[in-house]
């Protein structure tokens, strides 16, 4: 069991990573039909 | 199957444009009746009968195709380019009833194109009120097209528009006016130089360069020689075509329609009077700020409350729950405190967007813009310096993309770069935590001290912008001419179901938004707060253990337990008046209470000693001087992704390694100062965290849409500078004075 939380955490550690790097240092380009209320500042 | 029919949806700001395309979409776009709503173009798809579908594109408004905005450019553009995706089979145009003269300008350019064009009369419901009468057939035949009245307030006319939309194969493409007489010569020789190219559009494509770009630029076979008029001889020109247009207007208007001027004008007029009055204009407006703020805190102190002791409650009851382990506490300290530490703040942001929607539905908004616009131009800025500004209290995004309606680039950059001063509801949370933590609850003329705090807070994001704005109107030499017009919306009880929208999307775009950013960056903490590689972390308990033995508990753990032992005293004196009882009692407490605090201790040293913690004394030297410790300075960095994070990042900081179900708020007012043994979040920090997170750049997604806007590094870097430099100084001299 201990394991599995290891293993879960870890995972989701580096989901966390990956999604902030993505969200910051690689951004994709924003939707062309975006209006003013998709702020995309999140 | 047929191909889908491509319809762009255009008219003037202001006619209820985003409302039709809604009601033909059954999309919810955000509406608003005030300009600059729609600065890009939105698509959706209306479903016709027999399975027929339109895919329906909504322009940003214009009042005609002589655009001078880069908004107002983004709908000609299109008109013109048959080569373009969305290059319409159809264009509706959307009028308002009571500016029917106005909106036929737009309609009669459009027309001469020769593309086939609906002319759609929106607020068709005001008509019976303010006295207007209209010939539709006979306007149908003035104008060779069909026309559908509609009002998408009482959802009527939308059918009829959609059958139009079916049946526009039907529609004439024959123009309004013929373009030449304005200049015969001139536009012979523009129809020889280009023989195969229709008059009208060469001639929108030239003026278009004039507000633009240099000439012939787009001119289609550009290679060809042709002497081309200069700048003014072209405005001329341009005003005489408008001249000739509004003739034209003026003729079949006669005919068709009719408004009897004296009905209801008089009440309307004389509340405008009021609201945009010198004085009691801006009086007026700002008793609803102060009723908003106040209303604010007093009407979401319950559910707060609620929601922060039902993630207090869950915290524990999963680290009771699941078995013991990493992934237990990773839930329980790191994710739950972090998505907690935003879920709390959802009662004030969806009372602030009600508010705001409020006024914008009710016409409000149209007369706030109108006054500023006076209070501006010493400024620099104008009244249209205001949409963006106003939306700049919702977010800083779309309220840069909303500077695209500025005619001026100086003004237009100007606004750009002052927007972010301006309280967006991001900085919200950190507000109102921090101002719950070091401002009295006192009162002072029934308004809150806190909320009058808050108040504060948005005059000062307001003057900085209103300053900087002075200052870089004389830095920058950047020529510009300006103009400033707003149309004045009828006041209007407000569309609940618009209301009711606006907040439920902003509430969501919030929460999903920062939610998803403060989940992440909560897990990325926890374990950097969880995780140590020097001898001090991985000997905590023994080195803690040691030190207490020693020399006892640290002033924390003492007025911890003491606090504790008091409330558990009287508790028992109200139970009991048996001596020994309450001595055996509290004795066993305090020995319970004592665990605690170790554990507390060893936890807190931990957290000190991890990577965090090394991290965090690292950047200490920098933060000492603003007031903070080395947990608040880890929390400004790591908010630097986006401001509310902050007491994201603190809610996980505080929860690492705590056994305790406490609210983020306690936690935070227990906080010590190690150095100086006081609370933490005083006055004089608190005021120095309000002030630096008021001035501060903090969101790394308003930099980002400033360098789009401004398509250069070199804005976003210098307002990054700016804004930092400011930030930190002013909070420096805020805690040094207070201090």
């Amino acid at each position: 069991m201990e394991v599995w939380q290891h293993i879960i955490a870890y995972l989701a550690l580096g989901a966390a990573v990956f999604y902030l790097a993505r969200k910051f240092f690689f951004p994709s380009k924003p939707s062309k039909g975006c209006g003013p209320d998709d702020c995309d500042c999140h | 199957m047929s191909k889908d029919i491509k319809v762009a949806l255009i008219g003037n700001p202001n006619t209820g444009k985003t409302s039709v395309f809604n009601r033909l979409t059954g999309l919810n776009q955000k509406v608003g009746n005030y300009p600059g709503i729609t600065v890009e173009k939105k698509q959706g798809i209306c479903r016709l009968s027999r399975g027929k579908k339109a895919h329906i594109v909504d322009l940003p408004g214009t009042y005609s195709l002589n655009t001078t905005s880069l908004d107002e450019s983004v709908a000609v553009e299109l008109l013109l380019n048959r080569n373009a995706p969305d290059f319409p089979d159809l264009v509706v145009v959307v009028s308002d009833v009571e500016n029917l003269k106005r909106n036929l300008l737009l309609f009669t350019q459009i027309k001469d194109l020769r593309l086939p064009a609906v002319l759609v009369i929106n607020m068709a419901d005001r008509m019976k009120r303010k006295g207007i009468s209209l010939d539709v057939a006979a306007l149908e035949k003035k104008l060779q097209t069909r026309i559908a009245l509609v009002s998408t307030r009482k959802n009527t006319g939308i059918e009829t528009l959609k059958q139009i939309i079916e049946e526009y194969r039907c529609l004439s493409c024959q123009p309004t006016i013929d373009i030449k007489t304005i200049d015969p010569e001139y536009f012979q020789r523009l129809g020889k130089a280009f023989p195969n190219e229709d008059l009208y559009k060469l001639w929108v494509v030239i003026t278009q360069d004039v507000n633009f770009t240099p000439l012939q630029k787009k001119l289609p076979g550009g290679e060809k020689s042709f002497e081309i008029k200069s700048r003014q001889e072209l405005k001329k020109l341009q005003h005489k075509e408008t001249i000739k247009r509004y003739q034209f207007i003026n003729e079949i208007l006669k005919e068709s329609y009719a408004v009897d001027l004296k009905a209801a004008r008089g009440l309307r007029a004389s509340i405008d009077r009021v609201l945009t009055h010198r004085i009691f204009g801006y009086l007026i407006f700002f008793v609803i700020l102060l009723t908003i703020f106040q209303a604010i805190f007093d009407w979401s102190s319950v559910p707060m409350d609620a929601i922060d002791a039902f993630f207090a409650s869950a915290s524990e009851w999963v680290k009771g729950a699941l078995p013991e382990g990493i992934l237990t506490n990773l839930i329980a300290e790191g994710i739950i405190a972090g998505i907690g530490g935003i879920v709390i703040f959802i009662p004030q942001i969806a009372f602030l967007f009600l508010f705001i929607s409020i006024l914008e539905e009710s016409g409000y908004m149209s007369r706030v813009v109108f006054l500023m616009d006076r209070l501006m131009r010493p400024f620099g800025l104008s009244g249209k310096s205001v949409v963006p500004l106003i939306s700049g209290t919702a977010c800083a995004i779309p309220a840069v993309m909303a500077t695209r309606n500025i005619e001026s680039w100086k003004e237009r950059l100007i606004t750009i770069l002052v927007t972010p001063f301006m309280t967006c509801s991001a900085r919200l949370p950190v507000y109102l935590i921090i101002i719950s933590l070091v401002i009295p609850q006192g009162r002072f003329l029934g308004l809150s001290f806190q909320a009058l705090a808050l108040m504060m807070l948005y005059l000062l994001g307001f003057m900085a912008a209103m300053v900087s704005a002075w200052a870089l109107n004389r830095i920058l030499k950047i020529p510009t001419r300006r103009f400033f017009m707003v149309e004045m919306p009828n006041y209007k009880l407000p569309l609940w179901k618009n209301v009711f929208y606006t907040v439920v999307e902003k509430t969501k775009s919030f929460v999903y938004g920062a939610g998803k950013i403060i989940l992440a960056i909560s897990i990325v903490l926890w374990f950097l707060g969880s995780t140590g590689f020097t001898e001090d972390y991985n000997n905590a308990e023994t080195i803690v253990s040691d030190r207490v033995a020693g020399q006892g508990y640290t002033q924390y753990s003492k007025n911890y337990i003491a606090s504790n032992l008091e409330a558990y005293e009287s508790a028992l004196e109200a139970e009991t008046t048996d001596a020994s009882r309450i001595a055996d009692s509290l004795e066993a407490r305090r020995g319970d209470l004592e665990a605690r605090a170790l554990s507390q201790e060893i936890a807190s040293y931990r957290l000190e000693h991890s990577i965090i913690g090394n991290m965090g004394k690292f950047i200490e030297p920098l933060v000492q001087p603003l007031g903070y410790d080395w947990k608040i300075g880890i929390a400004v960095i790591t908010s630097f992704a986006a401001r509310e994070v902050f007491v994201g990042t603190l809610a996980t900081i505080y929860s690492v390694g705590s056994d305790e179900e406490e609210t983020i708020k306690n936690r935070m007012a227990a906080e010590i100062n190690e150095e100086k043994g006081e609370p933490l979040f005083n006055l004089a920090s608190g005021v120095s965290l309000l002030l630096f997170y008021a001035f501060a750049m903090q969101c790394m997604s308003t930099l980002a849409i400033v360098k789009r806007e401004t398509n250069s590094w070199k804005w976003p870097l210098l307002q990054l500078a700016f804004m930092s430099t400011f930030a930190y100084l002013t909070a420096l001299a805020a805690y040094q004075i207070l201090a």
